[in-house]
Parts: C-alpha cells; structure tokens; sequence
C-alpha cells in the first residue's frame, strides 16, 4: 500500500470505483429480474441489506491498516474528485429524499431551513474548519479544537454543536406568518414505495418498506 | 517554523478571501431569510424569490463559494509556495 505513488493509487481508485458502479448497477437489475420472476419483496429487502452488509465487510478487509492516518483519512492520498464523490453521496442521503420530502411538505417555507443548513454549513466547515483540519494533521473537529485553543473546554463544545443548532426557533418565529402547513398531512412512508415501483430501490433507505 | 514577511502577507490574504466570501454566505443565507416574510406578501413581486432561493438559489451560491475558495487558495498557496505537492 505505501509503496505506491500518487498516480497509481489514483488509477487503483478508478479501477475500484468503476468495479463498484458496475458491480451496483447490475446488481439492481439482477434483482429487479428476480423481483419480476417472483421473489418476495421481502427477500429483496433482505438479499439488499445483507448484500450491502458483505461489501462493507469486504471493503473493510481488504484496506485494512493499523496505521491511524490510513485508518482516518486514507493517508490523506484521496483526490478532490473523490473526495467530492464521497460528500455528494453523503448529502443524497434517504433523510434528503425521504425525509425532507416529508418536512417540506409539513413545515413550508421553514422545512428549507434544512436545506440551507445542510449546504450552508458546507461553506462554513469549507471557509473555517477543513484546511485547518488538514494544517494542523488532525483527524477529528474536537480533536483540532483541543489542539488549536487547548483544554478540555473547545474540545467538548466541538461535541456538542449538532445538538444544540438543530432547532433555529429565532428563524421559525420571524418566519412564521409566511408559511402555512397544510391541515392534514396524509402522507406517509409507504406511499412512496407503492407497487408501481421496484422493491429495491427502497428496501436500502426505508426499513419499513422492506417489511 | 518562523514566520516571514511573506507568510504574514499570505494569511491577510486568506483573511481577506474568507472575509469576503463569508459577507457573501451571510447575504445569501440570512439577509435573503430576514426579508423572506415582507417578500412573499407584498405584490411587488411575482416570483417568490425567497422560496426559490431557499430551496435552490442559496444552495447554487453556496457551492460556487466553496469552488471558488478552493480554487483561490490553491493559486495562492502555489504562488507563496506553501502548497502540498507530490515531491514536497
């Protein structure tokens, strides 16, 4: 492994990724032809979560490292592209597709409060934590905070955070004459898996689907 | 590792990229955000720009602040030669 050079390892990551899209897509239609044979939507469900299980499993076995800069951050080697990818895939979450869905459809104009928070707070971890992240060789925000500012005290407040900036309920109030919820909500989970879909494009992202 | 005249001019103009691209983010999130109520009921306006920029407007600005940080920095770390490369 550290024996390659950087655009080896550049060409390796290629060769994975292709492998791993190739390998996903006809995964699908292998099973979207089973679902079409007849196989229960539950084993799909099944088959999809023990699948995706196994190649965690193997990917976690065939990089495996007792270094802790590998184990981090890859040995800080991955490339931008990558990188981005791997952020992208992040943000395009089932809480995206699913879950915001369902939140703004309930909250109107305040549901985008999301939105903006989830993109929004990239600028700020762009701007202000991850090239100084990266200056400073950590590996973690609490861990750059305690070695940026000292102490226990950033340390935990780099903890806390997501908890406590959740709920803008200062934004909600100066918002809220200019949205109106609707007045009864019937949407639901299992709508959006309805029969004229494939199984297994939901089993992955909604349990309740798969059941 | 002392710092030279140099790395100091390096770090205002980091300060400077940052500061401005913050004023940007601030327009962009908050200003856009405070006048949203006013916006979307007056009639002066036919577009409801603040739901578009929430749900999209904002998201497009964001993006291009981080690419152009990005982007920047990297010019400039090159140019002061504090830039991480392959031989260094």
């Amino acid at each position: 492994m550290t024996a390659l050079t950087q655009s080896q390892f550049f060409q390796q990551l290629k060769k994975y990724y292709t492998f791993y899209t190739g390998g996903f897509i006809a995964f699908v239609i292998v099973l979207a032809i089973l679902e079409q044979m007849g196989l229960p939507a539950k084993w799909v469900g099944y088959i999809f979560l023990a699948a995706t299980i196994a190649l965690y499993a193997g990917i976690g076995i065939m990089s495996k490292t007792a270094d802790v800069s590998e184990y981090y951050v890859a040995g800080r080697r991955v490339p931008a592209i990558f990188n981005g990818m791997a952020t992208g895939a992040d943000w395009m979450s089932a809480a995206s597709f699913i879950g915001m869905a369902g939140t703004l459809y309930l909250a109107g104009y305040d549901g985008l409060a999301f939105v903006l928070g989830w993109t929004g707070g990239y600028v700020l971890v762009a701007l202000f934590l991850a090239p100084y992240l990266r200056k400073f060789g950590q590996f973690t925000i609490p861990d750059f905070l305690g070695s940026r500012y000292g102490g226990n005290l950033p340390r935990t407040i780099g903890v806390s955070p997501p908890s406590s900036a959740r709920s803008p309920t200062w934004w909600r109030r100066s918002t809220a004459s200019a949205s109106s919820p609707p007045a009864s909500p019937a949407w639901n989970s299992r709508s959006a898996c309805s029969s004229a879909w494939p199984a297994s494009w939901c089993a992955p992202s909604s349990a309740a689907c798969a059941r | 590792m002392e710092l030279s005249e140099r790395h100091q001019e390096y770090w205002r103009r980091n300060l400077r990229i940052t500061a401005v691209l913050l004023a940007i983010w601030f327009v962009a999130t908050f200003v856009v955000i405070f006048f949203a109520p006013s916006s979307m009921t007056s009639s002066s306006w036919a577009f409801p720009f603040a739901f578009y920029m929430g749900a999209q407007g904002s998201l497009i600005i964001y993006v291009l602040i981080i690419w152009f940080y990005a982007r920047r920095m990297n010019q400039l770390d090159n140019e002061y030669g504090v830039q991480e490369g392959e031989e260094q």
